[in-house]
């Protein structure tokens, strides 16, 4: 097993990556940027380096910054986590130049999943079903054109190069496909430096559903019992859970094979999963993720496998602890990822200072949270703060469970999800499991949201106070609130009214 | 009227306007109607079913259940279209604000020149995602005061239109 690695990433993938690598005697190294310099996953490393400036160009994309760090600190692995440089291949092939171990797929694996049609090429002769659609670049609008009244509108231009939902462009008319085309591979172009689109049949109402697979070194390899994914929001999850309602034994075996199968054509090793559509009683091949994905640990709460030791071993030539016919699971699993992003104004980003930062605690609740009370969250990263997993013996009771955890979670200072998650956890399609892809807007879940919860009801009664207070009337920037009371006659007005019915009457202590 | 309001470290833009039937209360956007009363040791709102006491001494608010370290500052009277719909028909200055700390990633808008309520007048980049900033109404650009890669706060004043 390795003695040293390095984690190139940050926060709440970073600790918890740390969590099980640190668990298992390996000495952990952090690294982090100029921003990230109080950030708390260097608080769960034996060590940390500062690798560059706050852009994430200068400092977690930085190949040669991370490589220089992993040298100078003796690592002899690297792990990735999602994002950043999780999914380039280039990278893993630096790793391997400088004899460390890159803890994911082999780089001709990474380099063939991540181009999305030599993925579905691939995948279409290992006898995986693909979505409908072409398995080559399309030159032409012209071309387009001709490809989608083949296969009939809806259609969806996706971005060769494409991730995270970006270069994705749904067009239902013939008419709108020019305009479409030229915006996707502007898109395109100017998020992946690759304007190639592609086209696939858009399905409507489909549900998002993937197989989270683990390969060893000869290939040998299980995948796990299916994630759904379906809520989300400009392509992007929201909320994840396991398995899914949609899908009996016979499905859950075919789909199970099909992506460990589809996998293994790649000559792919270690932890990747395979995303399908689910329409009609038919799934279809989406996209493969080369990496360990956000979402793991709905599926380590209901099989009780640590996947990031796993990888781990995978890695270090040790091999996976048990074989497809060993993996059990059960009950339900849900995730919400609580992001600093404001659902009251469109998910408006919300970075700050976190000035108070509760999380629930209890049987099968797991919080993987990569900020505290005091941490700031940067304008410059990713908006996921913290992951909220729970567990339950039926998916209504993981519901239920879900629904008291997010009432329990509380987070001050910034904006978060958690509103949009009550409102989704009290839908009724959710609750029956009737999920689709484009439920959130569907169903104009945002418009749901009433308030940001009692908290935020609290701050709106004192700033009506203090309107109605005449304290505001005159002058933009004199100190209104300045107290004629002295510390001590403000003190002790506090303790008298501070107390309420629970409170013990100050004479009364001893 | 507009002002940030601080409430236990947790910051706020808050607007507030006044009518016949009573409080209308913004906070980050967020709208909350209500009622305001002065009573013998406070002020009472009732924005829910219920009327709470709040009393402000000095640099907390006292409710029932809890003390408040408050801070006050930016306070700007504003009025709004509906407060004042008289003043709101001549050409006046709107000044338009960062919704968030963000990246100038690209300035869209160029002094003089006229532009039509939704146009985009720049664009700011946070969190991986890039928001648009539209104008709010038509009007004239009076003022640009970022440049692209500038670095900008919350509430921080990006461009001046004369709104008409």
């Amino acid at each position: 097993m390795f003695r040293r690695l390095l984690i190139a990433n940050r926060g709440e993938i970073a600790i918890r990556v740390a969590r099980t690598a640190r668990a298992m005697g390996i000495h952990c190294i952090g690294v982090y940027s100029e921003a990230d310099r109080t950030a708390l996953h260097r608080t769960a490393m034996d060590e940390s380096v500062e690798i560059g400036g706050p852009l994430p160009v200068q400092s977690y994309l930085n190949a040669s910054a991370i490589l220089r760090a992993a040298r100078e600190t003796r690592a002899d692995a690297i792990h990735p986590g999602y994002g950043f440089l999780s999914e380039k291949a280039d990278f893993a092939v630096r790793c391997a130049e400088a004899g460390i171990v890159f803890v994911g797929p082999p780089p001709e694996a990474i380099a063939v999943t991540g181009d999305k049609v030599s993925a579905r090429r691939a995948m279409a002769e290992a006898g995986v079903p693909v979505t409908e659609g072409v398995d080559r670049v399309l030159r032409s609008v012209d071309e387009a054109r001709e490809v989608a009244a083949e296969i009939g509108y809806p259609v969806l231009f996706k971005a060769t190069a494409g991730g995270g939902g970006i270069g994705m462009s749904r067009v239902d008319r013939p008419e709108g496909l020019a305009e479409s085309f030229e915006a996707a591979q502007s898109v395109a172009g100017a998020n992946f430096g690759n304007p190639d689109l592609f086209l696939e049949k858009y399905l409507q109402k489909a549900r998002h559903v993937e197989v989270q697979v683990l390969l060893g070194d000869h290939g040998a390899g299980v995948g796990f019992v299916e994630r759904e994914c379906s809520v989300q929001r400009r392509h992007q999850k929201l909320v994840e859970e396991t398995p899914s309602p949609a899908i009996g034994a016979a499905v859950r075996r075919r789909l199970q094979e099909v992506a460990v199968r589809g996998l293994q054509s790649l000559g792919y090793r270690n932890a990747g999963t395979v995303e399908f559509l689910f329409h009609d009683r038919r799934f279809t091949f989406n996209e493969v993720n080369a990496r360990l994905q956000v979402e793991h640990p709905i599926t380590e709460m209901v099989t009780g496998v640590d996947l990031v030791r796993q990888q781990l071993r995978v890695a270090s030539g040790e091999g996976i602890e048990f074989s497809q016919n060993e993996m059990r699971w059960k009950g339900h699993a849900i995730e919400c990822r609580i992001n600093a992003e404001d659902p009251l104004r469109n998910f408006l980003p919300s970075p700050g200072r976190i000035v108070d930062f509760r999380v629930p605690a209890g049987s099968q609740i797991r919080v993987d949270a990569g900020v505290a009370a005091g941490s700031i969250v940067p304008a410059f990263y990713d908006p996921l703060i913290a992951k909220l997993v729970v567990g339950g013996s039926s998916r209504d009771t993981a519901v239920r469970r879900m629904l008291r955890s997010v009432d329990a979670f509380e987070v001050r200072g910034i904006h978060s999800t958690l509103p949009f998650h009550r409102v989704l956890l009290s839908d009724r399609d959710f609750i029956k499991g009737k999920l689709w892809t484009t439920m959130v807007d569907d169903l104009r879940l945002v418009a749901r949201i009433r308030s940001r919860g009692p908290w935020e009801q609290r701050i709106a009664e004192i700033a009506a106070a203090v309107a109605a207070s005449g304290r505001l009337m005159s002058g933009p920037t004199v100190d209104l609130m300045r107290s004629k009371a002295s510390a001590w006659s403000a003190a002790g007005r506090r303790q008298l009214l501070a107390g309420g019915d629970h409170a013990v009457p100050p004479r009364r202590r001893w | 009227m507009r002002f940030r309001l601080v409430v236990d470290g947790d910051p706020r833009r808050i607007e507030v306007e006044r009518g016949p039937e009573g409080i209308l209360i913004r906070v980050d956007g967020a709208e909350y109607r209500g009622k305001v009363r002065r009573v013998d040791d406070g002020i009472e709102v009732r924005l829910g079913p219920k009327w709470r006491r709040v009393r402000l001494v000095g640099r907390t608010a006292l409710t029932d259940d809890a003390t408040h370290e408050i801070a006050i500052s930016e306070i700007e009277d504003e009025p709004s279209d509906r407060a004042s719909p008289t003043r709101s028909r001549s050409a006046r200055p709107l000044p338009i604000r960062a919704p968030m700390p963000g990246r100038v990633v690209r300035v869209e808008a160029r002094p003089g020149v006229q532009v039509k309520r939704g146009d985009t007048l720049l664009v700011l980049e946070a969190m991986k995602m890039q928001n648009e900033i539209a104008a709010p109404q038509d009007g004239i650009v009076k003022e640009v005061r970022v440049v692209d890669g500038d670095s900008v706060i919350a509430d921080q004043i990006l461009a001046v239109l004369e709104a008409h």
